[in-house]
């Protein structure tokens, strides 16, 4: 499909289509200089260009806290299902938060033959509009092979100038396209720079990982005495920071509540991190990683070692956020680089 | 049917804040009200009675003649909850354990100091047991109901340990540090959705450290900042998060979980 163009409005004129029929999650301005992905009411809320937003669009298809069912005790007691989630469109998803998309469909529907059934429900209403990007200094997509992602995107919007170059990947995108009316050629210069694009954006990259993502089992496994696990831990809070704003992070844990009438409860699911000193913390009291270290390292080791080797690739989309909204300003690249070092 | 637990409110050193935000509770405490009976609470009712099993507690132990009156309450309940922070980590007040106590009644009440019974500011758990801590100045309302409700299943409940950073984050609330102020979070125990932090405000520490906090990686990460020693110190000490009274009392929460680890109704052993 030829790519055509769009202008800021005709993109405006997108997402108004997309509020007619969905609910629209989009990336808006949060606080001096942070973005986050929220429900817009209005499609002049959503922004055309930002770094990265705090929590990724995960939140749409595996929200921080859920009900997996709901039950009630009076009139008569029943166990119902959530209700059938309605249809979304995340907009502007940048090319590493779609490879993240990707990474999580394979976790949440695919990894050991099961299939998460409200994450299912949500994925399969979901349209994406994917947006480019240019990298700051926390992004290192090409070590991790996502710059250029564009699967799982409906709709690819490039912007170029004062304009976007749009490109229909799915008829659902098609269909979004042609809501903005006749289409048109983007201008040669427009064409040019959009051509360009993957080689300006893979220039403009200085965080580099120093080894390839299928070398990194086999040097951090050599590594798991390595004293790079308690210098990091010295300045790890184990806030979850890392795992929550992570695109990629799946882990929950899952609460039986009841309200305080006693008449309806749920069983919740809400995120879980590694980091927490009682993720690993068994009946009887005995904790696998009590101390700071080990979970710090667990966390490397999980994305880079354990996932790596049954997905395939690591996991991880080089989106930066882990280095970014880090509390203590832990480098994810760095550690590993280190790692890499101390093999040499 | 059986006999409702009957509930009781009490309070020491404090600014009864806890107990005003269950009262604010709404239709909640209207159902909670139908599983328990409250027979004392003097902030709510005038009716009062010492025949209780469950007793909620706020505020410190300030002066030695409060002493009595708390082991009384300790020996009638079945299970006592330490309520907000005053009562379960010794509150604000804590840092005029740091003072030259006579200086301080001066300062205050001038030449009327004398006349006024003051001493050490301890939290509840240095004088008796408590079964159960619920953090934070003021409390959470909601976390309060989820304790009720846990002690009344017979359920064990674990105040959480993740910093106060895990809720903010997934509030997606930019971060203190980055709007140019000193924040508490990344040492701070969480539970309360980051509301301070939600209102343009700092996180001031008020539910305490959690259970391991990096205090190294505070100091070294707030002056990376740009924060000086006293800028941190003066942090941490409007709740006196590094008194031995509190660091006491969080390790006597971790460690003896009292009557409510135990689970199984305690109350009802009447």
């Amino acid at each position: 499909m030829a790519p055509s163009a769009l202008s800021a409005a005709d993109v405006r004129s997108v997402l108004a289509r997309a509020m007619e029929s969905t609910a629209v999650l989009a990336p808006v301005r949060r606080g001096r200089s942070s973005f986050a992905f929220q429900w817009i009411a209005d499609p002049a809320e959503a922004v055309f260009s930002y770094p990265r937003t705090i929590l990724p669009p995960k939140q749409a298809l595996l929200p921080p806290r859920e009900d997996l069912f709901v039950f009630q005790r009076a009139p008569e007691p029943a166990v119902r299902p959530p209700a059938a989630p309605d249809p979304i469109t995340l907009f502007g998803v940048h090319p590493c938060d779609l490879a993240a998309i990707g990474q999580l469909d394979w976790a949440m529907q695919e990894r050991h033959g099961i299939c998460d059934p409200n994450y299912a429900a949500r994925r399969a209403h979901t349209t994406i509009i994917g947006l480019e990007c240019l990298p700051d200094e926390y992004c290192f997509c090409p070590s991790v092979g996502t710059a250029h992602t564009r699967a799982g995107a409906d709709l690819f919007l490039t912007p170029v100038g004062e304009e976007f170059v749009a490109e229909a990947l799915t008829e659902k995108g098609e269909a979004l396209l042609a809501s903005a009316g006749e289409k048109r050629a983007p201008s040669a210069e427009a064409r040019d720079t959009w051509e360009h694009w993957a080689e300006d954006k893979e220039s403009r990259v200085s965080r580099r990982l120093k080894a390839q993502p299928k070398e990194l089992p086999d040097l951090l496994e050599a590594e798991y005495e390595s004293e790079v696990w308690e210098a990091t831990a010295a300045r790890c809070y184990s806030c979850g920071t890392c795992t929550s704003v992570c695109p990629t992070c799946f882990c929950f844990d899952v609460e039986d509540v009841v309200e305080v009438g006693l008449a309806s409860g749920a069983r919740r699911r809400q995120y879980d991190s590694c980091q927490f000193l009682e993720f690993a913390s068994v009946a009887g009291g005995h904790n696998f990683r009590g101390e700071r270290p080990d979970r710090v390292r667990h966390r490397w080791f999980r994305k880079f070692v354990h996932l790596n080797r049954e997905y395939g690739d690591a996991f991880c989309v080089g989106c930066g956020r882990c280095t970014k909204f880090c509390t203590a300003d832990i480098g994810l690249v760095e550690v590993l680089n280190s790692i890499v070092e101390a093999s040499e | 049917m059986a006999e409702k637990p009957r509930i009781a409110f009490f309070d020491f050193a404090c600014c009864e804040g806890c107990q005003l935000t269950v009262l604010g509770l709404g239709e909640p405490l209207l159902k909670l009200l139908e599983r328990v009976e409250v027979v004392t609470w003097r902030e709510a009712m005038s009716e009062r009675s010492d025949d209780f099993d469950i007793a909620f507690v706020e505020g410190s132990i300030t002066r030695d003649s409060d002493i009595p009156r708390l082991r009384r309450i300790r020996e009638q309940a079945k299970v006592l909850v330490a309520l907000g922070t005053c009562a379960t980590l010794g509150g604000p007040h804590v840092s005029a354990n740091n003072c030259d106590r006579g200086e301080l009644l001066r300062l205050v009440y001038g030449g009327e100091g004398a006349q006024f019974e003051a001493g050490e500011v301890r939290p509840l758990s240095a004088v008796v047991q408590v079964d159960a801590f619920i953090h934070g100045c003021p409390i959470n309302g909601d976390e309060f109901l989820t304790v009720a409700n846990h002690l009344l299943l017979g359920k064990a409940y674990h105040p959480p340990s993740r910093p106060v950073c895990h809720e903010c984050k997934l509030n997606q609330y930019e971060c203190v540090l980055d709007r140019g102020q000193i924040c508490l979070g990344p040492v701070t125990r969480g539970g309360c959705d980051a509301i301070c932090t939600s209102r343009g405000s700092q996180c001031f520490g008020c539910r305490g450290l959690v259970d391991d906090p990096n205090l190294n990686a505070a100091r070294e990460v707030l002056a990376e900042h740009g924060y000086t020693v006293s800028d941190i110190i003066g942090m941490f000490d409007i709740y006196s998060l590094r008194s031995p009274a509190a660091a006491e009392a969080r390790e006597t929460a971790r460690q003896d979980r009292g009557a409510i680890e135990k689970g199984a109704e305690p109350w009802r052993s009447r």
